[in-house]
């Protein structure tokens, strides 16, 4: 590598974790426009327990999509989502950033009985370079274990 | 950006996330000279739960006496801590900085106190840094508590 390709691995690796970042200070902070602004218009998901990770994938709009967070996470008093980027790699235009990750949701106030539901896992975001920085058209999240998880949760996991 | 413009947005990142970063290291080894260090000589703070933070009042402390309390605080009051920060968000603009922080912490009990129950906290660090001769130090900073499970009765802290 040069110089100037080292340096562009550097600066590409940061930026591409800055735009990964912005998924948990954006769901935690229930800050909407924030979340959608991570994606492109069409996203492909899969959100999955890792005992049903071969389920299909789904294609779906990011603007349905960031309702459809918001409806689950405020169901929440607060939540709290931990990453950690451990893998990354920049390919041209396109990356991929690999994450672990630890959530806590706590009740909401009419539900003091409910328990913490804490999480574990690890998403892989896809992400591609556009005029306006990194976008998010493909990510995963395999959830490798849990505990007290609502029994009317929102969302097919 | 030219190449000369990158390094440089490189190279304050990853100054800033070195101070950043012996916040938890400097509080959880009782290191109080290196947790000195990541300050100016005034600070402006504000440690408070979520729900109080609106229209509470900010303080400014000298860092020394804010350093001197935060080990009477720590070292006195727990076994150990454990602070896990990661850092999400870093905005530099010339010598001013900001980083927003994530951090959950456990604090263990003292050993003449076996019942007192592990106090786990989680929120986040808003810092607001500036560039001097010796680095980048922390003028001003923000913690929200966002939950707690198990807070001491007798805490000596008015979060």
């Amino acid at each position: 590598m040069t110089d100037s390709e080292k340096l562009q691995w550097l600066f590409d690796r940061e930026q591409v974790k800055e735009a990964v970042y912005l998924y948990p200070v954006s769901i935690d902070a229930h800050d909407w426009k924030l979340f959608r602004s991570i994606f492109t218009d069409e996203i492909d998901v899969l959100l999955t327990d890792a005992a049903r990770a071969d389920r299909p994938r789904q294609k779906v709009n990011a603007d349905k999509f960031a309702r459809m967070v918001d409806g689950v996470i405020s169901s929440f008093r607060i939540t709290q989502h931990f990453l950690t980027d451990y893998h990354i790699e920049v390919k041209g235009d396109d990356a991929i950033c690999f994450c672990y990750m630890q959530a806590r949701h706590f009740p909401p106030k009419d539900k003091p009985g409910q328990q913490i539901w804490d999480m574990g896992g690890h998403y892989t975001f896809h992400l591609k370079r556009t005029a306006d920085g990194w976008k998010v058209p493909k990510y995963t999240l395999i959830m490798t274990w849990e505990t007290g998880r609502p029994p009317d949760l929102a969302i097919d996991l | 950006m030219t190449d000369s413009e990158k390094l440089q947005w490189l190279a304050d990142r990853q100054e800033i996330k070195e101070t950043i970063y012996r916040y938890p290291a400097g509080v959880d080894t009782h290191d109080w000279k290196l947790f000195r260090s990541i300050f100016t000589d005034k600070i402006d703070i504000l440690l408070s739960t979520a729900e109080r933070a609106a229209g509470r009042p900010r303080q400014i402390v000298s860092a020394d006496s804010f350093t001197r309390s935060a080990d009477r605080l720590i070292a006195q009051v727990f076994s150990v801590t454990q602070h896990f920060l990661t850092i999400y968000k870093i905005d530099v603009r010339g010598d001013d900085a900001t980083s927003l922080c994530y951090m959950q912490a456990r604090h263990i009990p003292p050993k003449d106190r076996p019942t007192q129950p592990l106090w786990d906290v989680g929120g986040y660090y808003d810092f607001y840094l500036r560039r001097t001769a010796e680095g980048w130090k922390i003028w001003k900073y923000t913690l929200i508590v966002t939950w707690e499970t198990n807070r001491p009765p007798d805490l000596k802290m008015d979060l």
